[in-house]
């Protein structure tokens, strides 16, 4: 079984098996960093590797979490994010089982409803992926 | 800020962010169907103007705008208004 925070579960929108993140290490408004180990049972592990959907996922699910924790540190209410395009993707490597990921995302831009994001996912010294995503918010307050 | 200065420090952008060989680009050329915007394009584009010209673009903007001279004018506007108003501090 997956080991994630209780706590991650009231940042993002996702259910198990499908929460690709452990744990919120550091947070501010604009940066996050998550980390996540890769166990043989997940969804997206095949022949002892996260594929590289996993990884997409991973990023698009450390984004939802600044969203998550600021969204409840204010008593509101979190607009849904879906990812609308992932640019300059580049997958460098892909995690074992066992390796403990650490992605990094920046907000970069707000523009309208899309806000796009850097992420970037280390494993140690290993630099498994960058990209540049954009996520539709969905206003879903009223 | 002229029209044809925006125009030389826009251009290389747009072709680099959406591929277009650099000829289609005219003052004349339909904006939305010679970059083959669709609104996610938008995105981009507004990116490309606000890093270039340094001034937020509002929804909505974009409405009015069909040709290339439209896009300049827009955004000479915005540089010119931006300017004055940094002059009038």
């Amino acid at each position: 079984m997956q080991k994630f925070s209780p706590d991650i579960l009231e940042y993002i929108p996702q259910r198990p098996p499908m929460v690709m993140i452990d744990r919120i290490v550091d947070i501010n408004e604009s940066k996050v960093e998550c980390q996540f180990k890769v166990i043989n049972d997940n969804l997206f592990v095949v022949d002892g590797k996260l594929i590289e959907s996993g990884i997409i996922e991973n990023i698009a699910q450390t984004v939802a979490s600044v969203a998550g924790y600021w969204a409840k540190e204010k008593n509101e209410k979190v607009n849904l994010g879906y990812i609308a395009a992932i640019k300059n993707l580049n997958i460098h490597a892909l995690p074992s089982v066992g390796d403990v990921l650490c992605t990094f995302v920046e907000i970069v831009n707000e523009v309208f409803n899309v806000t796009i994001v850097h992420g970037k996912v280390i494993c140690g010294n290993t630099k498994i992926a960058d990209c540049e995503m954009r996520i539709y918010i969905a206003d879903n307050r009223k | 800020m002229t029209q044809i200065e925006i125009a030389e420090k826009i251009i290389p952008f747009l072709v680099e962010e959406f591929e277009i060989e650099r000829e289609l680009i005219n003052p004349e050329a339909n904006l939305r169907d010679t970059l083959q915007l669709d609104s996610l394009d938008y995105v981009d584009l507004v990116v490309v103007i606000e890093s270039n010209f340094g001034f937020k673009v509002k929804q909505g903007d974009f409405q009015n705008l069909a040709t290339f001279k439209d896009f300049y004018t827009y955004v000479q506007g915005k540089v010119n208004a931006s300017d004055e108003a940094s002059n009038n501090l």
